[in-house]
């Protein structure tokens, strides 16, 4: 089913994926809108392989640059620097690529299985979220913020409604009122999550890179015999199912906000470990949840789509688009009208994900040499990077100047020791939360005893319900044992 | 006062060689000489975004250049139509439209920067009218099943459908008021998530385009019970049309027509050029193939025909818009 | 770990009582059935922020933090400045003129690198994006009066 091209194509999206993955501010769905146009000339299995591999390997990459210079490459790769750049500091950047390699390959290799064997009953599960579900489901993720915010959970929280206050800036999701956004139709649908993300992280970053407040420490890096050391990924053989099914699900259900499956991962990952206090100083643990989440959603966005028409993601709603260009109507056809087309697509993401790891290990291998770069050089590539990516994602210098204003926030954060992790979060979920709660309220016509009763009536709601419940609990706990041990 | 005349001198070359670039001295016999740029002012992956994908996958043979398709989407669409407004209009920036979407930007935020009469129609190419969507073993059989349950306002029917103040929105309630229908409209975030809804059983009934729903269609799990436009369609030849089903006339306000224009002052030779090209694209075998593989109705309109529907668009949504509010 | 200190806490805590105050207020002079959320929302950070602030209270002043230094400013005035000079010159000079313009300046004036440096970093930078993104995906960059 696969020509030597399509091989060929997947190698070459491959390695585009790595670099628009690993450059802060580009994302896969960027990444993948940009080479539609470039397979018209393809059949459409190369074609499809080609967006595939994109998709695929820039999911992956944004790890690169969570580990080595802490900035997460796309929004899904923003749990990964929690733990990921830790490492980068004592040492072992080598070891953390070369680790979250081999998560991503594994947690995308098996989301593969799922969309190739178990995509009819999967894209029911998407069908019976009702917007009440994804309401719950937001509230569950907002309650992974405690996990985020190990040192002050009060400064976590206020950091998370502030994240999902940004979020609701702009259109009223049911009454069209726009709302905050002082008449700039740039913030009309709210803050770009990308731009938020480059400025919260790089400008940060770059202070810190000039002010020589990063001492390089003369970390030796350990890159000798990381093939081997790749292999120690298999010690978390349990946390790697857990984080695999939480992608696959999280990327199922559409418009889910797939980055918050590996926020989602990273709190199960914690809370399961033996030594959650390690988590946040470089646990590898963290790294290969959070990782295997983020890839794991690939071929869970893809099975709505491809089953149902019906996109899990932006970026799937963008192959979507590709598939059919290409002559293929996405729907229940799809896996027997054209079975020789899908199903050699979805070959083609297996390989894509085995295609990455040689490559993942040269970067592991050469690529952590680029951390000696003086910071101060360092520094303005990364404010350059960032402003044509913040200007990439709508082509508006806005974009650009919000990015600005968000650094100024993200340093502000930084030196009050606030942390930046559950403004993303709420950020992510922000517009969900107000959205579908609202569009629930519509549904039932504002009777909230109904809506009330209800969530506790629909099985998946009320298994919503229970995770929450004890995520909660769980958190509290740790929080409590964390304050004896400090008294 | 030598060293001033002669800053004099430079800068006025310089405003010179400025003006030459920026205004078109004269329209070449041989435009294109470069691609030609499209913007859609959606994000990729939607309605607009592929039908110019699809054209521009067509076109670089009937244009002599390809088409670059460039996303600049926010707020609607009305950052990426106020920044073709005020592009250069040498025939190389042109854009998507989309009506009645335009129309209803400008009705509902009128100080919106960008006016319709800021731009030069090339050409329409799509029709996407509004279906009211039901289960395949839905209780409504016909639309008329539906019209008289949801006459009981005491007893409101949700229907689902793309929103808030979107053309899906206008058509649905613009049909509910001549039907004198009390619904409640539960806005979704797009025409997908909407049929979603109706798949999950969330809702009972969803209005919207057909393009969105095609797929569904054939594959027998939901059906369209009408359609709201003036004349039957070859793709759902089954499904009736609403004034003809109703026996009266309701306007196919919220019906999507989507074509290209491009910024006013654009040349006239220019103009026809594009428009000649594109109504090639528009009636070569390959492009209507796939159109229809894709569950794109196309239909051609000529500059001065849609300028005229611009009008016509901009009337019914005028007499409409306070539905939306 | 960043040094506590009296001061800090409470000087944030106090900011943030009064943005999470001042939100709240012009949250509420949208129609409720639009505003339901964030007043809801900026309630809760308020409340927060008002333990924080009666908390930081109780936070002992750390030796030796009295006296602050202006120097510690530097850097984050100098990144800011560059980066918004640099942004408000895309829109005149274009992208790429402003970019090695910037490059350049910001490498001297951050670490006084010498002009091989400059020229070889800033070079390769401009190439690479001019080969990533307007060769092979042909992105639009903003032009200026210089390219």
């Amino acid at each position: 089913m696969l020509d030597p091209m399509a091989l060929l194509l997947i190698m070459l999206g491959t390695i585009f994926g790595i670099v628009i993955g690993s450059l802060p501010g580009l994302t896969s769905t960027m990444g993948v809108a940009l080479l539609v146009p470039v397979t018209f000339g393809m059949t459409p299995v190369q074609g499809l392989s080609l967006l595939g591999a994109v998709y695929c390997s820039s999911t992956y990459a944004g790890a690169i640059s969570a580990i080595l210079i802490n900035i997460p490459g796309t929004p899904s790769n923003c749990s990964t620097l929690l733990d990921g750049f830790p490492m980068t500091k004592r040492g072992q950047a080598g070891l953390a690529i070369a680790l979250a390699t081999a998560a991503s390959a594994i947690g995308g290799f098996f989301s593969n299985v799922a969309l190739l064997f178990m995509a009819p009953p999967l894209a029911e599960l998407a069908l019976r979220f009702g917007s009440q579900e994804y309401f719950l489901l937001a509230l569950f993720g907002v309650s992974v913020i405690a996990s985020l915010s190990e040192r002050n959970l009060l400064k976590g929280f206020i950091s998370g409604t502030f994240g999902l206050f940004l979020a609701v800036v702009g259109m009223h999701p049911m009454t069209g009122e726009i709302r905050f956004a002082m008449g700039i139709p740039e913030l009309f649908n709210g803050i770009p999550l990308v731009v938020a993300l480059i400025g919260l992280y790089s400008l940060p970053e770059v202070v810190e890179n000039i002010s020589g407040s990063l001492k390089q420490e003369a970390a030796v890096h350990e890159v000798k015999g990381i093939f081997g050391r790749m292999m120690e990924v298999f010690k978390y053989k349990m946390l790697m199912f857990r984080a695999t099914l939480i992608g696959l699900i999280v990327g199922v259900v559409p418009g889910a906000g797939s980055s918050i499956a590996g926020f989602i991962a990273y709190d199960d990952a914690k809370r399961n470990s033996k030594t959650p206090e390690t988590f946040g100083t470089g646990n590898p643990e963290g790294l290969v949840a959070s990782e295997t989440a983020n890839n794991a959603v690939v071929g869970g966005s893809l099975i709505p789509a491809l089953t149902l028409g019906i996109p899990g993601n932006a970026v799937s709603a963008v192959m979507l688009g590709g598939l059919m260009i290409h002559g293929l109507k996405p729907g229940p056809g799809l896996f027997t009208e054209n079975a020789g087309i899908t199903y050699g697509f979805i070959i083609s993401m297996f390989l894509a994900n085995l295609v990455f790891v040689p490559a993942g290990l040269a970067v592991a291998r050469y690529g952590v040499s680029f951390i000696k770069t003086p910071g101060t050089i360092l520094g303005p590539l990364i404010i350059a990077l960032g402003v044509i990516g913040a200007y990439a994602l709508n082509m508006s210098l806005l974009d650009v100047w919000i990015m600005l204003v968000i650094g100024l926030l993200g340093y502000v954060m930084k030196q009050f020791d606030v942390p930046r992790e559950p403004l993303v979060l709420g950020l992510v979920l922000g517009t969900m939360a107000e959205g579908e709660l609202a569009r629930s309220l519509a549904l039932v016509q504002n009777d909230v005893p109904a809506l009330i009763g209800s969530m506790f009536t629909r099985p998946l709601s009320l298994i919503i319900i229970g995770l929450t419940a004890i995520s909660v609990f769980q958190g509290l706990r740790s929080q409590f044992r964390q304050k004896k041990v400090d008294a | 006062m030598a060293k001033f005349s002669k800053n004099m001198t430079m800068i006025a070359a310089a405003a010179f060689l400025l003006a030459g670039a920026i205004v078109p001295v004269h329209a070449q016999a041989d435009f294109p000489t470069k691609p030609v740029v499209a913007t859609v002012p959606f994000s990729p992956g939607g309605g607009n975004d592929i039908l110019l994908r699809l054209i521009s996958k067509h076109a670089s043979s009937f244009l002599g250049q390809t088409l670059v398709v460039e996303n600049k989407p926010g707020a609607g669409g009305q950052i990426g139509w106020t920044a073709l407004a005020k592009s250069r209009p040498d025939g190389y920036s042109i854009g998507a439209t989309s009506l009645p979407s335009m129309v209803i930007i400008k009705a509902m935020r009128p100080e919106t920067p960008f006016a319709l009469d800021d731009f030069k129609y090339i050409c329409n190419i799509q029709i996407d009218p509004i279906v009211w969507l039901v289960k395949s073993d839905s209780r409504f059989k016909t639309a008329n099943d539906f019209v008289i349950q949801a006459s009981d306002p005491q007893k409101k029917i949700n229907v689902a459908g793309d929103g808030p103040q979107s053309n899906v929105q206008l058509q649905h309630l613009a049909a509910a008021k001549v039907l004198g229908l009390s619904t409640n409209y539960v806005s979704f975030n797009g025409s997908g998530p909407a049929i979603t809804a109706l798949l999950g059983g969330q809702v009972e009934i969803a209005a919207a385009t057909l393009s969105a729903a095609m797929s569904n269609i054939e594959a027998g799990k939901i059906k369209a019970l009408v359609v709201f436009n003036d004349e039957p369609l070859s793709a759902i030849p089954d499904v009736p049309t609403a004034s003809k089903l109703f026996g009266k006339p309701i306007p196919s306000v919220g019906m999507a027509v989507r074509g290209l224009a491009a910024p006013k002052g654009i040349p006239d030779d220019k103009l026809a050029k594009l428009e000649a090209a594109f109504r090639k694209v528009s009636e070569s075998k390959a492009f209507l193939d796939e159109a229809k593989e894709m569950g794109i109705v196309v239909k051609f309109m000529g500059s001065a025909q849609t300028e005229a529907h611009v009008k016509e668009s901009t009337k019914e949504v005028e007499a409409l818009k306070d539905l939306l509010k | 770990m960043a040094k506590i200190s009296r001061t800090k806490e409470c000087g944030f805590a106090a900011a943030m009582v009064l943005l999470s105050a001042a939100f709240l207020i012009r949250a509420f002079m949208y129609p409720a059935a639009s505003s339901q959320f964030p007043r809801f929302l900026m309630l809760l950070q308020l409340i927060f922020s008002m333990v924080l602030f009666v908390l930081s209270l109780r936070v002992p002043q750390a030796a030796g933090t009295g006296s602050f230094r202006l120097a510690t400013l530097y850097p984050p005035i100098k990144v800011f400045v560059a980066s918004a000079v640099y942004v408000l010159a895309i829109g005149y000079l274009g992208y790429f003129a402003s970019t090695a313009l910037f490059l350049c300046g910001s490498m001297y004036w951050f670490g006084k690198h010498g002009p091989v440096v400059l020229i070889s970093v800033s070079g390769g930078f401009i190439l690479t994006v001019y080969a990533l993104f307007v060769l092979f995906i042909g992105v639009r960059l903003p032009e200026g009066l210089l390219i």
